[in-house]
């Protein structure tokens, strides 16, 4: 009998034949496959859901399930311009800063028996936030409130201790003003994590495979705007470039893309969604460090960083250079640096303060695009005699030790790349750098006591120009520290089939679920 | 615990071989696919060594306003994200590969081989030691003892070599090991110590020339596993950091830029695959050559 017997050598030579001939292949073929299957939408989402709870909840990942499976008195509004609209509230008085009333849809039921959506959860869900058990990481979205007073069933006034202007730009319309339930909360401890309990948006949530699927299906009890879809999947992919490629091959319908590829994207087979990010990306500077603790060394790195070379170098000219933290179309977003582009005032500042020779590291989660940056910045630095140090790391790992007190390791963390998504009111931007903040999200370690008592000023100012001029000074006073190079907002893209009828909010940040359909 | 005695292997050492000369080369070349391995290390060992004299442009000069651009007669391999000239990255790519390949691989070569000679000719208890530790030391799966050292001591060149040095020695620690304890009661080297020879001189005279065979064999196979865990890491970003060029953080780049340029994901995959297969078949081929019975039934 003729048997067919394969040696290692022969094995190498046919992988290596495969291998070139797959990679040539899949070079050479393009496919997207775009093919929403009934009724179920598939959307990449970018982690996996940490924490469903308004006070506690992690990041964007959690926030874009908890708007589909929770509702809030009101909800952001998708389109290109900021608004709110109603969500389970059938009216709200916007008119009085201090007291709004509210009336809520009679008959939302939330899921698995728990009943009507009352006044009562409303008052719950929002005093909750300064309960010390809760522990409420977003407590000062709901730091002015005074009471929730009860009406009637439906019925109640928000009562507020002092005008706070962003209630309705980033405290109702977002996850802080959903709307939990108290029986279901004081049954299981107060607080949720992954298991919402119950829920009373226009999904719920029915399965959850960690690191891999969250599936959204209609909730039953939700008695509002019918959503198209019968069934969501989200696919936390952390890597966009992933995701690019999963929706190519037809495993995605919707998914956001790095601003590098949109490039490639533009007059193709999807659609292409871009809009300019309520985010800030800023390398940071560890003030207590003993290489930056003095202000010339951190001022002649600001200066030595040609800011706008490096985003065009980074994104060609999709990406506009920042000017401070806070991004337009906010009040408040600057236009001009106070200390721009000198490297001939950073080397007279490095030789005022006696440094030569300066070896300095700069450390951010893995991300090509700041990867790019930090490159450039690198060649920029070494003009003025300073080697720049780029170190990629896990960017939980990062975070971990920036904000370890304890065994103090924060101490060893030099300069840093980092960026923030915002909700669309400016108090939400400067509220991560005061000092409260310093080794909880304030990494660069700048502290002054007037420039919190400033901050807190501006969120209760309702004269828009006033406002924006005093965020404009309180970014001033960030860049004086020296401790901020101010590098981009970005944008946020997606992509979905051209049939499709995408829901984002205004910044491309949160996909708007229930609001999906196909056209 | 106890440890398990290795049965010395069959077939013996001959008494006393010749160093690998002229003579294995023109063996070497009598096979095709040893003397196009051959041809092919030759020629990255050139590269790697006269990289500033081959290389067209300085590999780290970032230009971005030529950023993404494809081959070109300019540029043979077109440029990277940041405008930097791709070829001579991959060159200079080249040097960082074998650089971490052979300080690695050297220094766990000459620790294995200590360690292996003092296990062998050693009392045995120091056998028995030594077994343990490096047998716990081959327990650690290599890529994630590599994660851990890199998170505790940053990323960077030295990190990797000692990386390698560590978890490679192991490996020759046992291979000199069984050799030693064959050669050990062969009549020359019994001979040698019962005239009073020394320990270092009976390894030097004795022993060394009878294990560079395998030695060779053995290296010649693991550099394409070290380039491999250099360019792995690399990639993600716990290897060579940038400028430096390296065959990983090129791949890594590649990757993230993968529909706007897919010319940089081959032009740094390529030299991987391409030199993980030469040294893999010139490892084979070697072992036909300085010990063409283990080739048999292959």
């Amino acid at each position: 009998m003729k048997t067919s017997r394969f040696n290692r050598r022969q094995i190498l030579k046919s992988m290596s034949a495969a291998t070139l001939g797959v990679a040539g292949a899949s070079l050479l073929g393009k496919n997207s496959a775009f093919a929403i299957e009934g009724k179920t939408l598939k959307i990449w989402n970018d982690g996996d859901i940490r924490n469903l709870d308004p006070a506690t909840r992690g990041g964007w990942y959690d926030e874009t399930t908890m708007f589909a499976i929770f509702a809030g008195l009101v909800q952001f509004k998708s389109g290109d311009t900021w608004g709110w609209q109603l969500d389970a509230a059938e009216n709200i008085d916007d008119k009085d800063p201090l007291a709004i009333p509210f009336k809520l849809r009679p008959g939302m039921m939330w899921t698995n028996g728990y009943g009507e959506v009352t006044s009562e959860d409303v008052k719950y869900s929002y005093e909750r936030f300064a309960d010390p058990k809760v522990n409420a990481v977003y407590a000062s979205d709901w730091d002015a409130l005074d009471t929730v007073e009860i009406t009637d069933k439906y019925s109640g006034v928000i009562k507020l201790k002092k005008p706070f202007a962003p209630l309705f730009t980033s405290t109702l319309p977002h996850a802080s003003g959903l709307i939990v339930c108290k029986a279901a909360l004081e049954k299981n401890g107060g607080v949720i994590t992954t298991d919402p309990f119950a829920t009373s948006g226009p999904y719920q949530l029915s399965d959850w495979k960690p690191r891999e699927r969250i599936t959204l299906t209609r909730n039953p009890g939700w008695n509002g705007p019918k959503p198209y879809f019968d069934e969501i999947q989200l696919y936390p992919i952390a890597d966009k470039t992933a995701a690019e490629t999963a929706f190519d091959a037809g495993d995605l319908d919707v998914t956001s893309i790095n601003i590098s590829s949109v490039g490639q994207r533009k007059g193709g087979d999807a659609t292409l969604t871009v809009r300019p990010a309520l985010a800030y990306t800023w390398m940071g500077m560890n003030v207590e460090n003993p290489k930056l603790s003095d202000i010339r060394v951190r001022r002649a790195i600001q200066q030595a960083i040609n800011v706008p070379e490096v985003i065009s170098a980074t994104f060609g000219d999709a990406v506009e250079p920042a000017y401070g933290i806070i991004p337009p179309p906010l009040p408040g977003a600057r236009t001009k640096l106070l200390y721009p582009y000198n490297p001939a005032a950073a080397k007279a500042l490095l030789a005022e303060a006696g440094v030569s020779n300066l070896t300095i590291k700069v450390e951010f989660g893995t991300d090509a695009d700041l990867l790019v940056a930090g490159q450039v910045m690198q060649a920029q630095l070494a003009e003025v005699g300073i080697t720049l140090e780029v170190r990629q790391m896990d960017g939980a790992t990062l975070t971990a030790q920036q904000q370890d007190e304890k065994g103090g390791t924060w101490k060893d963390i030099e300069m840093f790349f980092i960026t923030f998504t915002t909700a669309p009111d400016p108090s939400w931007v400067t509220e991560w750098f005061k000092c409260d903040q310093v080794g909880v999200w304030n990494f660069q370690r700048t502290c002054d006591a007037s420039w919190d008592k400033e901050n807190d000023a501006a969120s209760e100012e309702f004269d828009e120009t006033k406002r924006a001029q005093m965020y404009v000074d309180l970014q001033d006073k960030l860049e004086e520290t020296g401790a901020y190079v101010f590098l981009y907002h970005g944008s946020n893209a997606w992509l979905s089939p051209k049939g499709l009828k995408g829901a984002w909010t205004p910044d491309g940040q949160w996909a708007l679920l229930r609001e999906m359909a196909l056209a | 615990m106890t440890t398990v005695e290795e049965t010395p292997p069959v077939s013996a050492p001959p008494a006393l071989k010749a160093l690998p000369g002229w003579s294995t080369v023109r063996r070497l070349l009598s096979s095709p696919s040893g003397a196009i391995a051959l041809v092919v290390v030759v020629a990255l060992v050139f590269c790697a060594v006269f990289a500033p004299l081959v290389a067209p442009y300085d590999p780290v000069q970032i230009a971005p306003r030529i950023r993404f651009q494809g081959p070109s007669l300019e540029h043979w391999l077109g440029t990277d994200q940041l405008g930097r000239d791709v070829l001579s990255r991959v060159i200079f790519g080249t040097r960082v590969a074998f650089k971490v390949a052979l300080s690695g691989t050297a220094a766990a070569l000459l620790l294995g081989l200590v360690l292996g000679i003092v296990a062998g000719l050693g009392k045995s208890w120091i056998d028995g030691v030594l077994l343990l530790v490096c047998d716990a030391m081959r327990s650690l799966p290599m890529i994630l003892f590599a994660l851990a050292v890199v998170a505790i001591y940053g990323p960077s060149m030295a990190t990797l070599i000692t990386v390698i040095t560590f978890s490679m020695a192991p490996g020759y620690f046992r291979v000199v090991r069984n050799q030693v304890l064959v050669l050990r009661n062969m009549d020359f080297v019994v001979a040698s110590q019962s005239m009073g020879a020394s320990l270092g001189r009976v390894a030097i005279t004795h022993l060394v020339p009878n294990l560079i065979g395998p030695i060779i064999v053995l290296i010649a196979m693991d550099i394409p596993a070290v380039i491999g865990i250099e360019s792995g890491l690399s990639f993600l970003g716990q290897g060579i950091q940038p400028p430096e060029a390296s065959w990983g953080t090129m791949l890594s780049d590649g990757y993230s830029f993968l529909r706007q340029a897919p010319h940089l994901a081959i032009a740094s995959g390529l030299p991987v695959i391409v030199a993980t297969i030469a040294f893999t078949f010139l490892g084979e081929a070697l072992r036909d050559v300085l010990d063409p019975k283990s080739s048999r039934g292959r």
